[in-house]
């Protein structure tokens, strides 16, 4: 069974030598999806709201490239930089999930990859073919 | 020592062992083989004695992180460059920079899907560093 690189244009990561997702063995590993905008910069910073919309839209955007979707998404792990902003992730599940929603994990650390962003989405997904 | 219960043989994973293993006193393991995939443990900087490697230097507990991750991976017959996707957790995001000659050294391209944060602290104050990795098992 194969290793593949999912690619998506533009791709933030790749200077750092992570890819944005890999798939193998029926499933898509997504890796963590911060707000990233087009042009590599935090998008909202300050702004949790906008921050947590564009990292679900750069998640759909590595599943999608992947060949899968949001509604494939078998388990994320949610990393947050204030759990006071719990209540906002659930509207944000229904928005962006569908049920069977995926299992899920959230909880709070004290630095993501840059010291303004407050959130970042991990996923696994089916892919395409199963 | 009392190794609680065992799970039924029917259950379709396999253990993986290292040796030293200084992880089985605390009823977990290294890595667990599943469909194809080894789910490996995350991995410290811890020496053959248990004990942490490089104290107060991230770069010595980085290597010996990744070399730990590396024996789990052959015991379970897979290896780094099956690696699909990895979790960092660091004590302090200032090290993520060292982090791209780290997996440049250790991995390979494609590289793993990946998230990395920064914690309060990890199973010891004067852990540094710890890696989790799922990776594909070799008949696959």
């Amino acid at each position: 069974m194969s290793i593949e690189q999912v690619i998506t244009k533009p791709d933030p990561y790749a200077p750092f030598l992570l890819s944005q997702a890999i798939k193998a063995n029926g499933f898509v590993f997504v890796s963590g999806q911060a707000a990233i905008g087009d042009d590599g910069e935090l998008v909202g910073k300050g702004d949790f709201d906008r921050q947590a919309e564009q990292a679900f839209r750069n998640l759909d955007r590595a599943l999608k490239a992947a060949g899968s979707g949001l509604d494939r998404i078998v388990k994320v792990t949610i990393f947050l930089r204030s759990m006071e902003n719990f209540a906002k992730i659930i509207e944000l599940r229904r928005k962006w999930f569908s049920a069977p929603y995926p299992a899920d994990s959230i909880i709070e650390v004290s630095s993501l990859y840059s010291p303004d962003a407050l959130i970042e989405i991990e996923a696994i997904a089916l892919d395409e073919v199963r | 020592m009392d190794a609680g219960a065992s799970r039924p043989r029917s259950v379709p994973i396999e253990q993986v062992v290292t040796e030293p293993d200084p992880y089985a006193p605390f009823l977990l393991s290294q890595a667990i083989k599943a469909h194809g995939f080894v789910f490996v443990s995350g991995q410290a900087a811890i020496g053959n004695d248990g004990e942490i490697v490089g104290l107060g230097d991230f770069d010595r507990q980085a290597e010996q992180a990744f070399r730990n991750l590396e024996r789990a991976l052959k015991a379970a017959g897979s290896r780094l460059d099956r690696v699909v996707k990895t979790t960092i957790f660091l004590r302090s995001i200032e090290n993520a920079g060292k982090l791209v000659e780290l997996r440049r050294k250790f991995l390979s391209a494609p590289y793993p899907a990946e998230s990395m944060v920064e914690i309060p602290s990890l199973y010891s104050p004067h852990a540094l560093i710890e890696i989790e990795a799922i990776a594909l098992d070799e008949g696959h």
